[in-house]
């Protein structure tokens, strides 16, 4: 279908932000950077356009290449612009930062674009805000990153916050350990990602596994309970599921000490959409907002792509769900007021202006008038705008 | 506790699902087995409340969380995708996506991929990628109903569309060229729900669950659908 295109229109996916949203979203910028430095993490913030090449490494396994954005440049070269922030700064720690002491703490607060299904709320344009943890492996770096998630989202000042905890290595080791072959083992993933228990089920019927395997499999993905429970269950098929088990068992201990133990629960089915992830893999869930507003997991593999092995893990919080979770919530997120207006009749120029230099020297936020106006007219204009005074030279104030 | 929210379709799978949910321990006399007027509907006995939307509405009302489960055919969930935990295969309402021509016609003429076919339904998005993927160019119409009588008025030379009994399809001197999916109602969670109300949804989860494969297993009769 050809709607036509009007120039009042922008593009599907993407929106305006007006003063007040952009405020609140500045505002919350400002309280994860905070939480983000105050953990010793820097901002970083690479190129909207990469190379095809450069995205499709992370992307990969299950990204779609429909929804990515592709344009070319004056040499024919195909660009992308990137679908997520973790590939392109898994490619800057390789190249550019190579020098560095490591461990890398990184943060960003960035847009990725992807093409999304046309729904409400549905943006194409989405920004992230998130941390890279590289060149630190083992459980204390996965539950730093863990624990900051919760530090970022309590900055918001949200409440609830719940964080799902699972292991690509249970996943596949339990695959493994069942025999399923390849094929069957990538759809049964597909089936998880796409949260498809009723696909899963059907799925390890058709694979063919004896009772107890399959048993098994679908034990997994219906799985709650706690870690006691989870290592009972799971831990004698041994090999890389015990490995996994073991790993997210420490990693949980350092959560306990760390104080957000109760944040977190077990989400053994939980499988993500990329592809990179090797290690750890959680999301977060806020109530009121329907879909995750958090995502990570740790990825040892991936720096390598770009030719340094480095391991790394790291997570990236939905900014506008957080927003829309502040919304319902009822934070206020309103813009800085105005603090007065100047009257700036004829011939009062260089007094209105001077006076307006002296208040903002003293941290005031002021405006002057340019349509010359004066008294009641005037004091509507302030009062929409929420100053809190109006003031004339070389008259006393009216409010 | 807020009450937990249901979302379930009105139309043709209504009074099955009405049965299933009052078995089930969810809905009381308030759900009334016909269609109302109320499109929402609280049994405060059973702490639920339902939403009763068209049925490609139901998946969204879960999306976005303003239902926290819902009950919808599979048909619907394939068009839509909608990023919702699909738990658990409630096995009535069952009806199979089939291609279908007019009678008479050789289908192997149709399908040679010599001459552009137009397909009339009301799932494109899974028709295009069945034709996709059989490496076939066709011309999708998208219609919202009564799609067995395009090839009748000359809209379309094809249709694929939901059947149950084929009743519809005969009537309309259409013949079944391929099965192409089956479907059957579902029990969907939002995704934030789902993982926020464990504790709650599980057991209802698990309980439906039970309810299902005994029905499954005592080879009862499913219960009985309206013929469209």
């Amino acid at each position: 279908m050809n709607t036509p295109v009007t120039r009042t229109q922008v593009p599907d996916g993407a929106r305006d932000r007006l003063p007040a949203e952009a405020a609140a979203m500045r505002r919350l910028s400002a309280r994860l950077d905070g939480v983000f430095r105050a953990w010793g993490y820097r901002e970083v913030s690479p190129p909207v356009i990469e190379y095809l090449e450069a995205v499709s490494v992370g992307a990969a396994s299950w990204g779609r290449r429909e929804d990515l954005y592709q344009l070319f440049d004056r040499k024919g070269r195909t660009l992308a612009l990137r679908p997520d922030m973790t590939t392109p700064i898994a490619r800057l720690v390789a190249t550019r930062l190579a020098d560095e002491p490591l461990p890398l703490r990184l943060s960003y607060f960035s847009p990725v674009f992807r093409h999304r299904e046309l729904r409400a709320g549905a943006t194409s344009e989405i920004w992230q805000a998130g941390v890279e943890l590289v060149g630190a492996p083992g459980e204390v770096a996965d539950a730093e990153v863990i624990s900051l998630a919760c530090a970022a989202v309590k900055a918001a000042e949200l409440e609830g916050f719940r964080i799902g905890l699972g292991h690509v290595g249970i996943v596949e080791g339990l695959f493994e350990s069942a025999g399923v072959s390849p094929d069957a083992a990538a759809g049964l993933k597909e089936a998880m990602v796409a949260r498809d228990l009723v696909a899963f089920e059907y799925g390890v019927a058709q694979a063919g596994l004896s009772g107890e395997r399959a048993e098994l499999l679908l034990g997994l993905v219906h799985f709650h309970g706690g870690f006691t429970e989870a290592k009972a269950r799971f831990g004698r098929v041994g090999g890389r599921v015990a490995e996994a088990l073991e790993h997210l068992g420490r990693v949980l201990e350092v959560l306990e000490a760390l104080g957000v133990a109760e944040q977190v629960s077990l989400d053994l089915g939980l499988v993500r959409s990329l592809g990179y992830y090797t290690g750890v893999v959680f999301e977060g869930y806020l109530p009121g907002v329907g879909l995750p507003v958090m995502g990570g997991g740790r990825y040892d593999n991936l720096v390598a792509e770009f030719g340094r092995p480095l391991a790394a893990t790291g997570f990236a919080l939905e900014v506008d769900r957080l927003l829309m979770a502040q919304e319902q919530q009822g934070v206020p997120t309103g813009e800085a007021g105005l603090d007065a207006v100047i009257a700036c009749p004829p011939g009062q120029e260089a007094k209105a202006m001077a006076w307006a230099a002296r208040l903002r020297a003293q941290g005031l936020a002021v405006e002057v008038d340019l349509l010359g106006r004066t008294g009641e007219e005037l004091a509507a204009y302030a009062r929409s705008r929420g100053a809190a005074r109006v003031l004339s030279p070389g008259l006393p104030s009216i409010h | 506790m807020s009450p937990l929210t249901i979302a379930i379709p009105k139309g043709r799978p209504y009074a099955a699902t009405v049965r299933f949910l009052r078995e089930a321990g969810l809905a009381g006399p308030e759900l009334e087995p016909e269609e109302g007027r109320s499109l929402y509907v609280e049994c405060p006995e059973q702490g639920t409340r339902f939403i009763i939307a068209r049925d490609s509405d139901v998946p969204t009302y879960v999306e976005y969380g303003a239902a926290d489960l819902g009950i919808v055919g599979k048909n619907v969930l394939m068009e839509a995708e909608p990023q919702v935990y699909e738990l658990l295969d409630l096995g009535y309402s069952k009806c199979r996506f089939v291609l279908a021509a007019p009678a008479g016609v050789d289908p192997r003429q149709l399908l040679n991929g010599r001459s552009t076919q137009r397909v009339a339904t009301k799932y494109p998005r899974m028709t295009e990628a069945y034709f996709n993927s059989r490496g076939l160019q066709v011309e999708t119409i998208y219609l919202h109903g009564s799609i067995e009588v395009a090839p009748k008025v000359g809209l379309a030379d094809l249709i694929v569309d939901i059947v149950e009994t084929g009743r519809t399809l005969r009537e309309n001197n259409l013949v079944v060229i391929e099965d192409l999916w089956t479907s059957s109602m579902r029990l969907i969670a939002n995704r934030a729900a789902y993982r926020l109300q464990a504790e709650r949804i599980g057991p209802i989860v698990q309980r439906l669950r039970e309810m299902v494969a005994g029905r499954d297993l005592a080879g009862k009769p499913q219960p009985a659908v309206a013929e469209r």
